[in-house]
């Protein structure tokens, strides 16, 4: 997601015209965000991940194109249509690891990712066994559904 | 008049009158000699996630050389339990000097952030931080660039119920203040830290989650109040940033331990209220300048194929970045 910043300089000057002199950021301050990842996250891997991607965007020509594709502007979540357009993000672990084992080119090439660890990463995220989890929770009574919940939720309190 | 140094500068660039970046072995002598530091603490990434560390008590120079110089032997068939199946005995954590810090919880200890190395001097494979440095060596073989990240680290709060008066209203706690937001003072305590030791802070604040009273079975956090927190940084080369925020999660959960009460950054806690994300800001960075706006603000072609990039490897990293199962 790209957030911008103001174009226009020293919005303080609106509120304190006793401020004769001026400031000017002058290094720039433009981000992109990535809002997918949440506080599990395995921070020096997805760190190299994103630099990789970053890398491959970078280097490969067709970047420009799956860009501009994919731009959208506005709150997609309050527009159906236009989310349902959108490639979707793995919905379970088990989706993640199945994705990262077919994609597991874009992070080895180069000796950066050591197979290993790919292998690794897939098998903790198998582990959570989750892709009908959902469905397993709403089958359960109202109050079993509540106690099952939170027995998952809370049994990686401090996983990373 | 000269101007007074900040309050947030880390206390050992004070000590020496040096950046970080510039920090050698001699200096880092002079702040043992100092401030009578009883031992270095070495600290490292393991396969969990979190911070190891080796306390390294140290009676006279020479022993300081040695240890600053070539690190110390770690059994790596134990750090790493599940990934490699060598026997690993030939494992050392070596310091970087750039990341000494006072220990805020041990006023005798120097510590450091290290590196795993082999005994040919090679960067370890199997380790998280060998990776992200792969990663980056080859970004910069191939472009002109630099790569700027952050991360907005998010957590919870767990404290013991205190006074029933000014109750924050759940799912209303962002950018809270005082009284309704009870932990504000732990927040900037932790922000102290992080900010002198780990990477500079953008900003702190409360965030959306509040729960009044956590149900769970947990003892830990069974009946206790949540007011979920926020602490964004300001970007910094990737590696430096990634060392950093495992460090901002140790100093998070040790001040939170300090108050007797608990810090999760665990996806999920309650259903229907806010769980804690982990949000990575990336900027290209040309010649000290942020490269991502072009002359009239707008996007670069750069910044352009950078988003390229992300939406090629995005579903595939979810596996680095949700590793739990969230409902």
């Amino acid at each position: 997601m790209v957030i911008r910043y103001s174009k226009i300089d020293n919005l303080a000057h609106r509120l304190n015209p006793q401020q004769k002199e001026d400031f000017y950021e002058s290094k720039g301050r433009q981000t992109i965000e990535l809002r997918s990842p949440d506080g599990s996250a395995i921070v020096h891997l997805l760190l190299a991940g994103i630099t990789m991607a970053a890398e491959w965007g970078l280097t490969n020509h067709e970047s420009l194109e799956i860009a501009d594709k994919l731009y959208v502007t506005g709150n997609i979540f309050q527009n159906n249509k236009l989310l349902k357009k959108l490639p979707s993000l793995p919905k379970s672990c088990i989706e993640s690891s199945r994705v990262l084992l077919k994609k597991r080119d874009l992070y080895e090439r180069e000796n950066v990712f050591p197979k290993s660890m790919i292998d690794y990463v897939a098998k903790l995220l198998q582990a959570e066994n989750d892709e009908t989890m959902n469905q397993y929770l709403s089958d359960l009574p109202a109050d079993d559904r509540l106690h099952e919940t939170r027995r998952i939720m809370h049994k990686d309190l401090h996983r990373h | 008049m000269a101007s007074q140094p900040y309050a947030l500068v880390n206390p050992i660039c004070l000590l020496v009158d040096k950046q970080r970046e510039d920090l050698t072995r001699q200096d880092l002598i002079r702040v043992i000699e100092k401030k009578q530091i009883e031992r270095i603490t070495f600290h490292y990434t393991a396969l969990d996630g979190k911070l190891k560390e080796l306390k390294l008590p140290i009676v006279n120079r020479y022993q300081v050389e040695r240890i600053l110089t070539d690190g110390e032997r770690v059994d790596g068939s134990s750090l790493f339990k599940g990934l490699v199946d060598m026997a690993l005995s030939d494992l050392y954590v070596v310091p970087v000097y750039k990341t000494a810090f006072l220990n805020p919880f041990d006023e005798r200890s120097l510590d450091f952030i290290c590196w795993y190395i082999m005994d040919d001097g090679s960067f370890a494979p199997f380790a998280f931080n060998t990776v992200l440095h792969r990663a980056y060596e080859l970004f910069r073989k191939n472009t002109d660039l630099e790569l700027y990240g952050l991360g907005e680290v998010e957590f919870y709060l767990l404290s013991p119920p205190s006074t029933p008066n000014y109750q924050a209203p759940r799912q209303k706690g962002y950018h809270g203040s005082s009284p309704f937001i009870k932990t504000g003072s732990i927040l900037n305590e932790m922000v102290r830290h992080v900010a002198q030791i780990a990477g500079p802070v953008k900003y702190a604040h409360s965030e959306v989650g509040v729960i009044e009273n956590v149900h769970s079975n947990l003892e830990e956090i069974k009946g206790k109040k949540g007011e979920q927190m926020e602490i964004e940084f300001l970007p910094v080369p990737m590696e430096d940033a990634s060392d950093g925020l495992v460090l901002t999660r140790w100093l998070i959960r040790n001040i939170a331990h300090a108050h007797g009460c608990v810090a999760t950054f665990t996806p999920k806690i309650e259903e229907g209220t806010a769980g804690n994300g982990f949000h990575v800001h990336v900027a290209l960075i040309k010649n000290s300048r942020n490269n991502m706006t072009d002359g009239k603000g707008d996007l670069s072609e750069e910044a352009r194929k950078l988003i390229g990039g992300l939406c090629t490897y995005a579903d595939s990293l979810t596996a680095f970045g949700n590793t739990v199962f969230k409902d």
